[in-house]
């Protein structure tokens, strides 16, 4: 059950990113290897004749107009034209534009292009091609195609550029994330080691000290009626006690053990000996949903001190869920199904020797 | 009313740590327990648990954190929102739902996961911490104890652990909610 829900959660990731990028080059979102036109203002009169262009200081206007017509952002989101949203991503676009965007024309060598300085949010695609291409420097890059105009006219010339090529987004991205997420989870684990070591450290001084010994005390009247199958001087019902005291206490490693003795008691008792009891069931639906009057170590450890919070929802919790389990396994037990596979019902003819008469 | 019980439980929270800190030792004490000595054989105990979790972790962080990159997690949340909205759960602690009864190593991943995308005072967490502490791995559980006297016919065993597995979890989203919410 595990094995399939991890892989499937893995395989759905990468299938789940490699559709939308399907979608995406197949919409062509990103405009791959085509123009856009802006307004480039600075631009030196004589740089077409330049040999050596080197670094040029000036300013791109975009026309919001010309960005909705180019990337067609609004259908892409799946917003209807001359809707309230529309006109609000519409004022957003503009309000971007408003301002000329600072850039430096160098030669590379992909060709003459802008790097271009981007404030914090950029407008949807531009958002995800400036994450995708940005260079070291977190400059967006665009490429100069052609240009017509007087450079010295107000406006400046107009300029055909062209963003990097884009492709495969999310499924980078879903890539990358594995590689960061299993550094991330190592470096996690050690830091819970601290905590962890200073509360097994002191749940081995309650251990030693016999703090399981006080809650087997209250644990141990309310069991003979739980147990009904269980003769009262019997060992089994002992070990039952001791196994939910370390439970409640939240002793995992020490109940673990316990809980396997207080069962293997039970075997002693049972007549058939592949299959359950009533007893062996109801010790089983105890521990899944054992009161805990502390938590487990690796939540004290996960959470720190936001931890201490959770003492007495978890407590709450797991009493009424204890009443559940116990209610559960007496009523389950008494349902024709399960009751005609009782070992412990009279005259069982699969009743093995060995078994208390 | 409501409101004195949370300032209970805010209360209890601010002093329940502290005073294990300090009944343990004086019991241990009182025990003639050597207590420096019991103290540092536990953590040592620790350091091995720390280190057994961390495969645990690798595996539920890259597989969730993979499940959320890729968007599909947002797909399946807003697509179950409407029935989890319903019933008061949010659709973000549905994966530990989901992952609890089958791993507990994995399932203190996912809460480590809610505590790095939500931090520790968020209510997704606390839920999420209340539910890894209030149930148990259930099947692995049943596959210890019932393999280790070779019980192979489990009889209501594991309907009884998993009927109280899903009232403890939807328990762990109403009660913090109440208490902390």
């Amino acid at each position: 059950m595990l094995n399939y829900i991890w892989a499937g959660l893995i395989i759905v990731s990468v299938v789940f990113a490699l559709y939308q990028d399907g979608t995406d080059l197949n919409d062509d979102r990103f405009r791959n290897g085509e123009a856009l036109n802006v307004q480039i203002e600075g631009l030196p009169p004589d740089y077409a004749e330049r040999d050596d262009p080197g670094p040029v200081e000036l300013s791109i206007t975009i026309s919001p107009t010309d960005y909705i017509a180019f990337f067609d952002p609004l259908s892409t989101a799946g917003i209807a034209p001359d809707s309230d949203l529309a006109a609000e991503a519409t004022e957003q676009i503009t309000t971007f534009f408003a301002e000329p965007l600072p850039a430096t024309l160098v030669q590379t060598s992909r060709g003459r292009e802008f790097q271009i300085t981007v404030p914090d949010s950029l407008p949807a695609p531009l958002d995800t091609i400036y994450e995708s291409t940005k260079n070291d420097n977190d400059l967006l890059p665009a490429y100069l195609g052609g240009w017509a105009g007087d450079p010295n006219s107000p406006g400046g010339v107009t300029a055909s550029i062209e963003f990097g090529h884009v492709g495969f987004i999310k499924t980078r991205e879903v890539t990358s994330v594995m590689f960061d997420q299993a550094d991330n989870a190592v470096m996690f684990g050690i830091g819970l080691m601290g905590v962890i070591a200073l509360w097994m450290g002191l749940m081995k001084i309650a251990e030693d000290a016999g703090l399981i010994a006080i809650f087997v005390k209250l644990v141990r009247p309310i069991l003979g009626p739980l147990f009904p199958q269980i003769p009262r001087d019997h060992p089994a019902l002992g070990l039952i006690a001791v196994n939910l005291a370390a439970n409640m206490l939240a002793l995992g490693n020490a109940a673990t053990p316990l809980g396997i003795k207080a069962m293997e008691s039970l075997q002693e008792l049972n007549k058939e000996k592949d299959t359950a009891t009533d007893s062996m069931v109801m010790l089983l639906a105890m521990n899944t949903a054992s009161v805990q009057l502390l938590p487990p170590v690796t939540l004290i450890a996960v959470m720190g001190l936001a931890a201490a919070d959770l003492f007495l929802p978890i407590f709450l919790v797991t009493l009424i869920s204890l009443c559940v389990a116990i209610t559960a396994a007496k009523l389950l037990g008494r349902m024709q199904t399960f009751k005609k596979t009782d070992p412990m019902r009279p005259n069982n003819p699969n009743a093995q020797k060995g078994g208390a008469a | 009313m409501m409101e004195d019980i949370r300032i209970y439980q805010d209360y209890f929270a601010a002093v329940v740590i502290p005073l294990i800190v300090i009944a343990i030792p004086i019991y241990g004490m009182f025990r003639r327990v050597s207590v420096y000595e019991s103290f540092v054989e536990g953590a040592k105990e620790g350091f091995k648990v720390g280190v057994m979790i961390i495969p645990y972790l690798v595996a539920i962080f890259v597989a969730i954190n993979m499940f959320r990159a890729s968007g599909a997690m947002g797909a399946m949340e807003d697509f179950l929102r409407p029935v989890l909205t319903a019933i008061g759960f949010p659709p973000e602690v549905l994966p530990m739902a989901i992952i609890r009864p089958l791993t507990g190593g994995g399932s203190a991943g996912v809460v480590a996961d809610l505590v790095q995308q939500y931090g520790t005072e968020s209510i997704i967490t606390q839920m999420a911490g209340t539910m890894f502490g209030s149930t148990e791995t259930t099947f692995y559980i049943l596959a210890v104890y019932f393999g280790a006297v070779n019980i192979k016919k489990t009889r209501h065993a594991l309907p009884a652990g998993l009927i109280a597995d899903i009232v403890a979890i939807f328990l762990s989203v109403y009660i913090v909610r109440l208490l902390l919410g």
